[in-house]
């Protein structure tokens, strides 16, 4: 694990150096577990634990962004409004504490992309990443933004006594996969679910009144 | 300072290599040290302290699925570098966890760890993080019967299961009669410990 090594002195810098070398530590085989994911079952192995803390990472960040959007637009349309000079000023506080949170946020392809490759990373039969990749990047194919969030739901039920083993061993805290914020798209989609719905039982009443 | 042995004492800046990637640790603040000690936080000192950029080779493979290099590996090299650091590394072993215990204990009793200090012209953060923790572990010592002694020796240099390492706790006011002091020490050897840390800041 540790050997002895001798290099070259830099300025002030300790001459002796000792060398690691990673393939004396012994790490488990990741499992692996069979997901779902829209109708089609593919064989997933367990991430490395720090692939897994940056994709929670990245998707607090997408909900960061998420939760953040409304009153960065709210903040947006006030300014438009030219209002006066000291509530200007405070808009733009707010505007600079909110900015950088709001614009390290990915959006929802950017999400989606980073979630498909990483998902793709995880399969253990290429064929089966090159299926996953086919049926999201398809017109007419099954997989959208939902099933990869879905499918991270999955990883982590199925992978949690491994990814928690790993982190205590290391003594960090495993980080949970954030609870998504309903989006606009979600929104919408429930509108038009309502609209639809609306119209069915106008056209039922219309049906039945006029017999 | 050069090694005494290849894994004993070292000295900040250090350099070393990790899977044959060449890195150095540059100098620190030993109250950064020695917080990032107590608490158990080695990614402070490794990866974290070393260039990012010279970090670059490692952190592809990181991030690259079909290599196995992960935290458990920075992990080991940071322990490590730590546990010689505080100058608590014997051959053939990684001394994190005694010089986790005693950074820990020195911190969570300051007052009482200092006025020892200054009772014996040592200053604690004056000077390295192996002169500090030594401090720490003389102290600790001082005024113990062979009993206690043993009992000391035993805890301090063990290595805890997974379970028994608890969540960081609000510590009870400290004793100030020396036996007491060192019963508490004893009692308290399994329970003083750092809980799991949040990773922040981390490649």
């Amino acid at each position: 694990m540790l050997r002895s090594a001798r290099l070259h002195s830099l300025g002030g810098v300790t001459k002796d150096v000792s060398a690691f070398d990673s393939a004396a530590v012994t790490v488990p085989d990741r499992p692996t577990a069979s997901l779902v994911i829209a109708d089609r079952e593919y064989e997933v192995r367990c991430p490395k634990l720090r692939v897994w803390m940056a994709v929670i990472e990245r998707q607090e960040d997408y909900e960061a962004g998420t939760a953040l959007k409304p009153h960065v637009q709210e903040l947006y349309l006030k300014l438009a409004q030219h209002p006066s000079e000291e509530e200007r000023d405070k808009l733009i506080d707010q505007y600079r504490t909110l900015q950088p949170v709001y614009s390290a946020a990915p959006t929802v392809l950017q999400l989606a992309t980073y979630l498909l490759d990483f998902l793709c990373s995880c399969m253990t039969d290429r064929a089966d990443a090159q299926a996953l990749s086919e049926a999201y990047n398809t017109d007419d194919g099954d997989v959208d933004i939902p099933h990869l969030r879905r499918a991270l739901d999955e990883m982590d039920n199925a992978f949690a006594d491994w990814l928690d083993a790993q982190a205590d061993f290391v003594g960090v805290q495993r980080p949970e996969l954030p609870e998504p914020v309903p989006n606009r798209a979600a929104k919408r989609a429930a509108g038009r679910t309502a609209a639809a719905k609306k119209t069915s039982s106008v056209a039922k009443r219309t049906t039945a009144a006029t017999g | 300072m050069a090694e005494l042995w290849p894994g004993g004492p070292i000295t900040l800046p250090h350099r070393f290599t990790h899977d044959g990637v060449e890195l150095v640790i540059p100098e620190q603040k030993l109250t950064d040290l020695l917080y990032w000690l107590s608490s158990g936080q080695w990614w402070q000192l490794y990866p974290n302290a070393v260039d990012p950029e010279s970090m670059q080779p490692l952190k592809l493979r990181m991030f690259d699925p079909d290599d196995h290099l992960d935290m458990i590996h920075l992990h080991d090299v940071g322990t490590r570098l730590f546990g010689r650091l505080s100058g608590v590394a014997p051959k053939d072993a990684v001394g994190w966890w005694p010089a986790v215990r005693l950074a820990n204990m020195a911190l969570t009793q300051w007052p009482l760890f200092h006025a020892w200090c200054v009772q014996h012209h040592v200053d604690p953060i004056g000077g390295s993080l192996m002169t500090t923790i030594a401090a720490a572990y003389a102290w600790i010592r001082d005024g113990l019967g062979p009993d206690q002694l043993a009992k000391l020796e035993q805890e301090l240099w063990s290595t805890p299961t997974m379970a028994a390492v608890p969540k960081a706790a609000p510590e009870e006011l400290p004793e100030h009669v020396r036996q007491e002091e060192a019963g508490a020490f004893l009692a308290a050897m399994g329970e003083s410990l750092p809980g799991q840390q949040a990773l922040s800041g981390l490649f």
